[in-house]
């Protein structure tokens, strides 16, 4: 029994950082119509930017970061005044490639400037179990879940009641409409990318605490998908719910699966297996709307 | 006699305007026409003439789907020929689209909130809603409701109250009675009527219920394949026996 909670903590836990960067996805998909490709890549470079600046800054993890949001935000303002900006009326599928390209670049530089080998973060919680009564929990488990709560939680306020959220929910509910009464798109966009790039950085900072850091990490933009597609390209709520039911399957199915079979790294295959079977039954998704396009 | 002839600038000045989608199609062939401040001013046309197109252009929603080519376009002596839409709302000019684009996920509220995006002074938001609410008093009782749960009228009245909340100098009014019921098409004339007097602003009105536009109209023009054929006061349009055998000619109410 022990056994089953331990792997449906971690799956809740994982599944919440799916959420949370499944979030950005979803955002800049609504704001923008844009698939945005170098997601994961964000969520890499992140959790690099925030070791580097653990070490360079002797700061310690929570000030780096802080910092790295801070850093990341301005990242995000360059990729959309540079490169998006520029292709605001180019076809969707061009401004798809680009972002396939930046996460290249983003993931050469990672290699270059960290290597391919595994880094740590200095250790600077004491990682004593905590004792939930039915299941003991490590205690980054517990302040990873935290982060994720209050990340989601914050944006969900900032969407429902700040003015700034109510022009960002206008803009995806019609682009057309938003440009009518005078709101200027790019700033949207911009915005959406800030957003993005904050959730990924959080997301990668909190993995690569648990499980160091390789550029492997990139790798999140594609484990995130059957959350995004699961929860409907463009629900919010769909999306964070999706989140941790594919982080349990992930990790109950990985588990047990490898019990049973021997194999492992089948929890990783057992997402998508779900994935296929749900959209058969609901092609828009768990909370999607009709009218999307299908990958 | 029109108040044209008592101003000498007019508000919107449109100069042998040109306009092409994607590029390739051309669908603007030197328009002409200008609107003086005070004025309403109605542009029929049948299907396909290029009435959208000419709003379109002069209010830069036509961004994304095609561009201006030739001519200019002036707001209140500016060139503003090819500025982007939020410029032009933000200098007053605000243009209800064809097809009445509300935000169907936000609520009534919401979307009179989101007219008064271009305000500076926000405290007086709320008094102005209140105005709108004084035209569409169903809107009030709507308020909460999700914009893409009104029915087509509501959605209209909407996107017209939308539109004053960003308190325009001039307002272009793209088929406002498209797919109405006639009731509905007869009440929202009237209350653009309303509108027009009471809280002075200046009206390019669109429509192919030319009866109706030119009850409502000082002047007129008539556009056929993306050029001005005809133009005159409201008067001597409904006199017209070009216009009166194609567009007044019993089809419509
Ligand atoms: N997005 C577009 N891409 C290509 N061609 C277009 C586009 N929109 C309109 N057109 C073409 O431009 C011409 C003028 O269209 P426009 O919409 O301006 O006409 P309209 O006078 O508003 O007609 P209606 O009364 O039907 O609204 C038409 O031939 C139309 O097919
Ligand atoms: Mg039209």
């Amino acid at each position: 029994m022990d056994y089953f909670w331990g792997l449906l903590i971690n799956g809740i836990l994982v599944g919440s950082i799916y959420s949370m960067v499944a979030l950005g996805f979803v955002l800049i998909y609504k704001a923008s119509k844009v698939l945005n490709f170098a997601q994961g890549e964000l969520l890499m470079i992140g959790a690099y930017i925030c070791l580097e600046l653990v070490y360079q800054l002797q700061i310690g993890v929570p000030g780096a970061f802080l910092l790295t949001l801070v850093l990341m935000s301005v990242m995000a303002i360059l990729i959309e005044r540079l490169v998006l900006r520029r292709m605001m009326n180019a076809p969707v599928m061009s401004v798809v490639m680009v972002t396939i390209g930046i996460g290249i670049i983003l993931r050469s530089i990672v290699l270059l400037v960290w290597g391919p080998i595994t880094l740590h973060f200095p250790a600077w919680i004491r990682d004593v179990p905590v004792d939930l009564g039915f299941v003991r929990v490590s205690v980054i488990y517990i302040y990873s879940f935290v982060t994720c709560l209050i990340f989601m939680a914050g944006f969900g306020l900032f969407f429902r009641y700040t003015r700034t959220g109510l022009v960002m929910r206008a803009a995806a509910s019609s682009q057309v409409a938003a440009r009518s009464v005078g709101v200027p798109l790019h700033r949207v966009f911009a915005l959406a990318w800030v957003v993005a790039a904050i959730v990924s950085a959080a997301g990668g900072v909190i993995t690569g605490n648990i499980a160091g850091l390789t550029p492997e990490l990139s790798a999140y933009g594609v484990r995130v998908f059957p959350a995004v597609i699961l929860g409907g390209l463009d629900s919010i709520v769909g999306t964070t719910i999706a989140g941790v039911i594919i982080g349990v399957i992930e990790e109950l199915g990985g588990g047990y699966l490898r019990d049973w079979t021997g194999l492992s790294g089948l929890g990783t295959v057992a997402p998508f297996i779900v994935l296929i079977i749900i959209l058969w039954i609901r092609p828009q998704g768990l909370m999607g709307t009709k009218e999307v396009e299908r990958l | 006699m029109s108040r044209s002839t008592e101003q000498n600038r007019p508000l919107l000045q449109v100069q042998s305007l040109e306009a092409s989608y994607q590029n390739v199609i051309r669908v603007l062939h030197g328009v002409d026409l200008h609107v003086d401040e005070g004025e309403c001013v109605a542009l029929l046309g049948a299907n396909g003439a290029g009435k959208t197109t000419t709003l379109k252009s002069i209010s830069g929603m036509l961004e994304g789907e095609g561009s201006i080519t030739g001519g200019n376009v002036f707001l209140d002596g500016e060139d503003t020929t090819g500025y982007p839409a939020h410029l032009m709302v933000s200098r007053g000019l605000v243009h209800v689209l064809e097809g009445r684009f509300v935000f169907p996920d936000l609520s009534v509220y919401e979307n009179l909130l989101m007219g008064a995006y271009t305000r500076k002074d926000r405290d007086k938001i709320e008094t102005d809603m209140e105005g709108v609410f004084g035209y569409f008093p169903r809107l009030k009782e709507r308020l909460k409701v999700q914009a893409g749960y009104l029915s087509g009228g509501e959605q209209q009245m909407l996107a017209i109250g939308r539109a004053l909340m960003a308190r325009p100098k001039i307002l272009l009014l793209d088929e406002p009675s498209m797919g109405l019921a006639p009731v509905l098409v007869r009440e929202v004339f009237n209350i653009v009527n309303q509108i027009r007097k009471e809280e002075n602003v200046t009206l390019l009105l669109v429509e192919q219920n030319a009866r109706m536009a030119l009850k409502l109209a000082d002047r007129g023009y008539l556009i056929e394949t993306g050029t001005i054929v005809l133009h005159g006061t409201a008067e001597e349009l409904r006199e017209d026996p070009r216009l009166q055998q194609v567009y007044l000619g019993g089809i419509h109410n």
